[in-house]
């Protein structure tokens, strides 16, 4: 009984001690917060990966926002500011997170390589984002990584990395004439997964409209079908024609989150610009000679094509010799880039400035007039050229071949070209363009007295001449015409080419827009646009004679710069002053003084004796007026040698406004100053000449400078550029194909 | 036999400690559980709701509120009260659904999500609060 008795205790208190266990057990766990931590534990990981994943959609905002911007305004390309507004977003994300999820997060933006299809996509570190476009692949990508802790949770340095994109590629072009349907066979990836039809997908296509070329329609969007594994078929309307080997149209893609990109199928266009010029030149000298063009270092020629692909130089425009190819696309400018290469060399990238240009109606004249240079932030559109140099240095140099193509990186900003050009504003004493070969004093309201020269203006717009050290040549005069006669002590003084356009010109030498920190590249621009002419001689300002439009090229690298005017009469005049049976008016295209240092001059006789192109040369003494001029003059000596190339439209003008023009010269400037001129008259001085109201001329003429010794003969080192200048042989263009 | 007599009069006294204890602790411990699984669910539904990309749709609608109503009331397991607050960081703007007994809870978790939106380009503060009425 009694072992019974103690086996039940045993096994009662075997049974209370395993109930104690559990309950001490169960009492320990709750205690402990097993439990607890668990559900807390589930809850610190749903903090942190909202956390992850907001970070992520902060990115996506950001990239949404720059490629949304960046592919459909015309003017927004600067990524480094949208990068200051990422930055700014973050900040205020970085806050938000802070204060709400009680975290400490820092933000890093590291360098990131993104590899696709073999090439390296890179983002620089600090660059948050970057954008790759314009190719048949594009991709908007942005990366960066957070370091989260959540002191109260536990939670310390957990790093976050949030990758974003979107990548676009074309993979086939083609179309269907009987259908009217062009299709595209593209693939989309978002964050390196396909996108499907599932998530919502914006396509646009555009096509050049060459009814209306150089504007882009937007194609109407027939079907886009998704194939899987990313590929989708996109098929739009109309039939887009396939031109010089591509159907040529832009792509835009908009992803779920809004974030673009987009791509082109061709990445580039080549033509050839063509030299016109003979091998040889010939002129009159008891007998015609000949010149071999064999070595012609300073035939460069600075060409602008415009977005016809029309070819402008001076006042020449080329159009093109072939059809025309794919225009060059709405991409911003600071993304174009110009290859040049002769035959058997290598592409070089070279050096272009953008202009804004636009045919302007002057008097029933269609005009085109530079209206400033482009933002390089904006896009290429119908008004801007592209305005580079080719170069053909020896004889079988005939043809340069040029590639204009653009960046895919969307940071890709305008080179900054090293270039001999300067513009010294300091009025009234300095108003300078300066480059390698010239120094030229802009002569004008802001600036009336050339240096050393000591002769009021009174606002005429001229050019004072300078070598690059300083040396005056003394003013080159645009236009002149009509006599003022002034009396002082009983005598009589006349004064010739008194009327002379008036006004203030207008410099540009560096970009417009956000970019006017940059300086112009390849040349600087002069303009005067003036409806006034000033008496040289007393200042009297009048708007009833002539109108004149003038732009001065000051060119880089070259020997040469050149001036393009428009004259129009707004009223007839017959300002000729006679006494004595004799009369003076005094009507001039252009003259330019030499400052007293050459020696010799010569020019280009146009007939003689049947013959023609006669070459006449000379020593300067006194003054002389020669007839029958043509498009070339020069003079050289003390070290210097300076040729005055005309077109063929001023000759014209010269013969046909003036009837008997004169080429002059004048050894002395009133009052003894050595003075050595160039000059074209439209008649002889002595000879009245009646200007007719509306009448109206063009022209240009090119000032060269050259190495002469002081010798006879030296001109010919100057003839043979002066073809250059002739329209007939101006350079031409043709299309080689599209990449 | 005194021994073990002795033994489980101390055991006794030791399980009448302990059950006396637990009535008192296990009540607030599994409060706090529940709070931590409210707080989980809140978590849960706000991150559906910002994971979805519906609250880009959902603010863009005329009527957010009634929008995020019907939403959120699908997605909360049932028994819950809640309450969903959307802020718009920029403005400040505030969009509140709630049901109508939330008021009444005994216990109730908030989860706060901050939402992107890449479209319409903004930010949100979502904050999701479940609550139940306990005892009684």
């Amino acid at each position: 009984m009694r072992g019974q008795v103690t086996i039940i205790s045993v096994v009662l208190i075997a049974l209370f001690l395993l109930s104690l266990v559990s309950v001490v057990m169960m009492h320990y766990y709750e205690v402990h917060n097993i439990g607890s931590i668990e559900v807390k534990t589930i809850s610190m990981a749903e903090a942190i990966e909202s956390i992850k994943t907001d970070l992520k959609r902060a990115l996506a905002l950001v990239l949404a926002n720059v490629s949304r911007t960046y592919a459909f305004s015309p003017s927004e390309h600067n990524l480094t500011k949208f990068r200051a507004y990422a930055l700014e977003h973050f900040e205020r994300w970085v806050v938000l997170t802070s204060t709400e999820y009680g975290a400490v997060v820092e933000l890093r933006y590291p360098r990131y390589v993104y590899r696709l299809a073999g090439r390296d996509y890179v983002i620089q570190e600090g660059c948050v984002f970057k954008l790759y476009w314009y190719k048949r692949s594009s991709l908007s990508i942005g990366y960066v990584e957070a370091n989260v802790s959540i002191p109260s949770l536990g939670i310390y340095n957990v790093t976050a990395r949030a990758l974003v994109s979107l990548c676009v590629s074309i993979l086939e072009v083609g179309h269907s004439e009987s259908e009217d349907v062009t299709w595209l066979l593209i693939n989309v990836t978002a964050d390196g997964v396909p996108v499907s039809d599932v998530s919502g997908v914006n396509i646009t296509v555009l096509y050049p409209d060459f009814e209306n070329y150089g504007y882009w329609a937007e194609a109407e969007l027939v079907s886009a079908e998704y194939l899987g594994y990313g590929l989708w078929n996109v098929t739009v309307r109309p039939y887009v024609p396939e031109i010089w080997g591509v159907i040529p149209l832009r792509l835009y893609v908009t992803d779920y989150r809004g974030i673009v990109a987009s791509s082109l199928t061709y990445e580039g266009i080549v033509f050839k610009v063509v030299k016109n010029t003979p091998d040889r030149v010939v002129y009159y000298d008891s007998g015609y000679k000949t010149i071999l063009r064999t070595s012609t270092p300073d035939e460069v020629y600075t060409v602008e094509l415009d977005w016809r692909f029309h070819l402008h130089f001076l006042l020449n425009e080329i159009p093109l010799a072939t059809e025309p190819p794919p225009p060059i696309p709405p991409v911003p400018v600071k993304q174009l880039r110009i290859y040049t290469r002769r035959d058997g060399s290598e592409w070089r990238l070279t050096p272009f400035q953008a202009e804004l240009w636009e045919l302007r109606e002057w008097h029933g004249l269609q005009i085109w007039w530079p209206v400033a240079p482009a933002d390089p932030a904006y896009w290429f559109n119908q008004s801007c050229r592209l305005v580079f140099q080719v170069s053909y240095p020896r004889a079988e140099d005939r043809v340069v071949y040029v590639n204009v193509t653009w960046e895919s990186d969307c940071d890709a900003d305008i080179i900054r070209w090293n270039t001999s050009l300067w513009y010294e504003y300091n009025p009234p004493d300095y108003k300078d363009v300066v480059s390698e070969t010239f120094r030229i004093e802009l002569i004008d309201v802001e600036h009336p007295v050339m240096r050393d020269y000591n002769f009021d203006y009174y606002g005429v717009a001229a050019l004072g001449f300078r070598d690059p050290d300083g040396a005056a040549y003394g003013p080159t005069n645009l236009h002149a015409y009509g006599s003022y006669v002034h009396y002082s002590g009983g005598r009589r003084y006349i004064y010739l080419g008194a009327w002379r356009p008036y006004g203030t010109w207008r410099v540009f030498h560096r970009y417009s827009g956000s970019y006017s920190w940059a300086t112009l590249p390849v040349r600087i621009f002069v303009t005067l646009n003036s409806t006034r002419v000033g008496n040289v001689y007393t200042g009297e300002v009048r708007e009833d004679y002539y109108d004149t439009l003038a732009i001065v090229y000051v060119i880089n690298g070259s020997r040469y710069a050149a001036c393009l005017v428009h004259v129009y009469w707004e009223s007839t005049k017959s300002d000729c002053y006679c006494y004595y049976g004799y009369c003076y008016c005094g009507y001039w295209m252009f003259m330019s003084m030499g400052g007293g240092r050459p020696t010799y001059y010569m020019y280009l006789k146009a007939v003689e004796g049947g013959h023609y192109n006669v070459s006449k040369e000379y020593e300067y003494s006194h003054w002389w007026e020669y007839e029958y001029p043509n498009f070339f003059c020069t003079h050289w000596g003390s070290g210097i040698g300076r040729a005055v190339f005309l077109s063929e439209s001023a000759v014209n003008a010269l013969y046909d406004v003036g009837g008997d023009p004169r080429f002059a010269v004048t050894e002395q400037a009133p009052g003894g100053l050595p003075q050595h001129s160039l000059e074209y008259e439209f008649a002889p001085l002595d000879e009245c000449v009646t200007v007719y109201a509306g009448t109206t001329y063009s022209y240009w003429f090119v000032i060269y400078m050259y190495e002469a010794a002081d010798d006879w003969g030296e001109w010919k080192k100057a003839y043979i550029y002066s073809v250059m200048f002739l329209e007939q042989y101006a350079p031409s263009i043709e299309v080689v194909g599209v990449t | 036999m005194r021994t073990l007599e002795l033994i489980l009069i101390v055991v006794i006294l030791v399980l009448l400690y302990a059950s006396i204890t637990l009535r008192t602790v296990t009540p607030k411990l599994s409060l706090q559980n529940d709070y931590f699984l409210l707080k989980e669910e809140a978590y849960s539904v706000a991150r559906v709701l910002a994971d979805s990309r519906m609250l880009t749709y959902l603010m863009a609608g005329p009527r957010p509120e009634d929008a995020l109503k019907v939403v959120v009331t699908a997605l909360v397991p049932p028994n819950r009260e809640f309450r969903v607050k959307v802020v718009d960081a920029a403005t400040g703007a505030e969009f509140v659904a709630e049901t109508p007994h939330f008021r009444d809870c005994t216990l109730a978790a908030t989860a706060v999500v901050v939402y992107s939106d890449s479209v319409h380009c903004k930010m949100y503060l979502v904050e999701v609060s479940l609550g139940r009425v306990t005892g009684g």
